[in-house]
């Protein structure tokens, strides 16, 4: 709780249809960990460097205009619960299973953010001697909600391109409960092929049959990797495979709380058994299907963050900077200093990074992919705060 | 509710002395099913008086607000909702004379409710409340197999002080749904005030989860809020929704008021992140009328009582006894079997409450405008008509 306040917190300005000013204190971060796991600073941008935010991998243009406009057309119907509203819960997970071969309603859970579904599927599945299974370096949220319940946690450590070392969690799942395996990673950014993973549930559900998998398919969208598939049709025909989607990144939704599960109608129920009563809000259920109307805006938003990704990844590696294979919204570089370091530096300059990532804080930090215009200014601070020379190698070049 | 929630339940073999019976539990599942199942006519044609909406919505400026959270391109949702949270624990704070310490917003009070169940209930100590009440604790509580006393109203349908005393011997929480949803009584004031002191020095250990939900639609003079003792007593939590009074049902988002280490204790069992940054904002925004004009929840509560008045004389007039009503919902033997008289007002367009057991003739009616009750009692009419004339 050792926060660098008078560096971190701030008073937040009044925006368009921003709160009035306030503080953020700490009741502010405490409703942020159940989200993000680590209290570390960094979390909350400062105001001062909402110039440019690019630490927790958040959409920065928003949702398309069609989820918008269902926002809009829906917002009358506010005062009804997610059963009686125009757009009803059940009405989202039909349009949802339309998405997926062989999927109907009853196979997927909607939740207020995937946070949810990964807090659930511990609950669900793990136990004081059923461990959970997750990487060293990967997304924490899953190991706070075993850590509160006194669940044993089998942490592996990454292999060397940061990416997931599916065979020793292959190893590690015998008699766990849950294997947590983030695909696309967070933060590491690294995805795994579909073989990879197909071999990886061949494998524990053969050595390991009352062990659960849950693939966390946060980013998804933003995969650009060929031999990369979704695990949907893996959930859809083993009972001991799940997967969690968000519409808090490519569909640029992080504010609205909506994610969801897919599994076997039997699994699903497990799952829904520990949902929230009544948890989602109308007006992100009404997002939801307006963005599925607008499959040609998620592809143009896809296509805009390969290419402002190339962009920063072409940066740091043209300045000789090893950085993950980024699949995702964000990269992880090996900046060869302290994470806090580096977001304290370019915190000077208006420009917010993301938090520390164990055990890589000392040499790694994770990025966030902004517009164009915000990783082109943002690629000038890191010029600045790396000690690098802005001639020497310029963004693009190899 | 789930339905699985309530087959998992069920299958718990919920039973035992004084635990909450698997068919009450399992009766929520219905709703959602019978929803889903629904005649064909559009939501914006039903008349809803099934859920304890507020059928006047938000009011202008909170939407008004709704719509500013979008930004101006609609690039604001893809922002997480943080910098809302301060803010609304502030406005709140200011808005009940309290620190922001006192203060853990939730999605819906539902959230809060579950909180505290799981913070201050196990299986060792019980979850005491009454039967019926509203289930949200007792699901939760039943789900994760902790201990559960429920404690039947008495003959008036009224929360039963004396048994509810008794039940709260060694237990860990007791849910005090004031006015009770579903039958909409109020406790005494005077006795109500006595009570909770009383109960809190026989039990050391006990907690009460003081639910507000319904409290803006109360009349019956003499009636307080206990926020001011929540916040000196660790043992007290007060809960409290924008569902209602506040018409944003579809927005999750709810409240607890507590001492300051009640919160933090709650805090333990992180929630998650779950309330919209929209469901913030519109909150702000509400509480920002409140205090330039505090006009809205009185002209929502005189607005309800005028209906809920009509509607209860109706029922009078035609022989049918009801609860004293101090929600925006009654509570009423409609001398039927209550599926049956759900059935057929739903094929008139009529949607009314689930069937609450073991009250199996009492039909729970939320209060819509009048104008929809207008419409509503002719529809009573007829399917109470048309059940007499086939019994005689």
């Amino acid at each position: 709780m050792t926060l660098t306040r008078r560096a971190f917190f701030r008073t937040v300005g009044p925006g368009a249809g921003a709160p009035s000013p306030a503080m953020i204190t700490a009741r502010g971060r405490e409703a942020l960990e159940g989200e993000f796991g680590s209290v570390e600073a960094g979390i909350i941008p400062p105001a001062d460097v909402d110039e440019v935010r690019i630490s927790s991998n958040e959409n920065p243009l928003g949702p398309g205009p069609s989820a918008i406009q269902a926002i809009r057309d829906n917002m009358d119907q506010s005062n009804r619960y997610p059963m009686n509203s125009r757009i009803t819960d059940r009405a989202v997970r039909a349009r949802l299973a339309e998405q997926i071969d062989g999927a109907s309603a009853e196979n997927i859970v909607i939740a207020p953010g995937s946070g949810e579904i990964l807090r659930n599927c511990v609950r669900a599945f793990t136990s004081p001697n059923r461990p959970l299974v997750t990487a060293e370096c990967s997304y924490e949220s899953p190991t706070r909600t075993a850590a509160y319940f006194d669940v044993p946690v089998k942490s592996v450590p990454n292999a060397a391109d940061l990416g997931l070392d599916l065979d020793k969690m292959a190893g590690a799942a015998i008699g766990a409960g849950l294997v947590f395996l983030c695909n696309p990673n967070n933060p590491t950014g690294t995805a795994h092929s579909r073989s990879d993973i197909n071999d990886f549930v061949r494998y524990v559900t053969k050595a390991s049959p009352f062990t659960y998998i849950l693939v966390d398919e946060a980013y998804h969208e933003y995969v650009t990797k060929p031999s990369y598939s979704t695990a949907a049709d893996l959930a859809l025909t083993h009972r001991n495979v799940l997967v969690a989607r968000t519409f808090s990144k490519a569909y640029g939704m992080a504010g609205l709380r909506q994610g969801w599960t897919l599994a076997t109608k039997e699994t699903a129920a497990k799952i829904r058994a520990y949902k929230l009563t009544f948890g989602t809000n109308i007006l992100g259920l009404a997002a939801i299907m307006g963005a599925l109307d607008d499959p040609e805006h998620l592809k143009q938003e896809v296509d805009r963050n390969t290419e402002v990704r190339k962009y920063t990844m072409d940066f740091f590696r043209g300045h000789g900077y090893w950085v993950s294979d980024s699949q995702t919204n964000f990269m992880f570089a090996k900046t060869n200093m302290p994470a806090k370091d580096f977001r304290e530096a370019c915190a000077k300059h208006k420009v917010s990074v993301g938090r520390d990532f164990p055990p890589f804080e000392k040499t790694h930090a994770r990025i966030s992919i902004g517009t164009m215009e915000e990783m082109k200014r943002a690629t000038e601070v890191f010029t600045e705060v790396l000690g690098l020379s802005a001639t020497d190698a310029g963004a693009g070049s190899n | 509710m789930s339905q699985s929630r309530r087959d998992f339940m069920k299958n718990l073999g919920v039973g035992a002395a004084g635990a909450y019976t698997a068919t009450l539990i399992s009766t929520r599942k219905q709703e959602s099913i019978a929803f889903a199942a629904e005649v064909g006519l559009p939501v914006d044609e039903v008349i809803n008086l099934a859920n304890n909406e507020n059928p006047m919505g938000p009011g202008k400026p909170v939407l008004d607000a709704i719509d500013r959270a979008l930004g101006g391109h609609g690039e604001k949702p893809g922002r997480y909702p943080f910098p809302y949270t301060t803010p609304l624990n502030e406005a709140l704070a200011a808005k009940w004379n309290v620190k922001p310490e006192n203060v853990l917003v939730g999605a819906g009070s539902t959230q809060i409710l579950v909180n505290a169940t799981h913070t201050y209930t196990s299986n060792q100590k019980a979850l005491v409340g009454s039967l019926p009440t509203y289930e949200e604790c007792f699901g939760y509580a039943s789900l994760v197999g902790h201990k559960t006393k429920a404690v039947p109203l008495t003959s008036t349908f009224s929360t039963d002080l004396d048994q509810t005393f008794y039940a709260c011997k060694g237990a860990g929480m007791l849910f005090y749904c004031n006015p009770n949803n579903p039958v909409a009584s109020l406790v005494d004031p005077a006795e109500s005030k006595e009570f909770i002191p009383r109960v809190l020095k026989m039990n050391k250990d006990l907690r009460i989860l003081v639910d507000e939900a319904y409290i803006d639609y109360v009349t019956t003079p003499g009636h307080e809020t206990m926020i001011p003792q929540a916040i000196e007593n660790p043992r007290l939590i007060v809960a409290r929704t924008f569902s209602k009074a506040y018409g944003m049902a579809g927005l999750r988002i709810g409240y607890a008021i507590a001492h300051e280490d009640t919160v933090k204790e709650l805090n333990k069992f992180h929630m998650g992140n779950s309330v919209s940054s929209l469901s913030y904002a519109a909150a702000i925004a509400a509480l920002e009328r409140d205090a330039s004009d505090p006009s809205f929840i009185p002209n929502e509560q005189k607005r309800n009582n005028e209906a809920r008045s009509f509607t209860r004389k109706w029922f009078h007039d035609h022989g049918y006894k009801d609860t004293e009503a101090q929600a925006n919902f009654l509570f009423v033997d409609v001398q039927m079997p209550i599926e049956d008289f759900q059935g057929a007002c739903r094929k008139e367009g009529v949607r009314v409450g689930r069937p609450f057991p073991p009250l199996w003739t009492h039909c729970r009616i939320s209060i819509g405008t009048m104008e929809e009750m207008q419409k509503a009692v002719k529809v009573f009419d007829k399917v109470l008509s048309a059940a007499k004339a086939m019994a005689a």
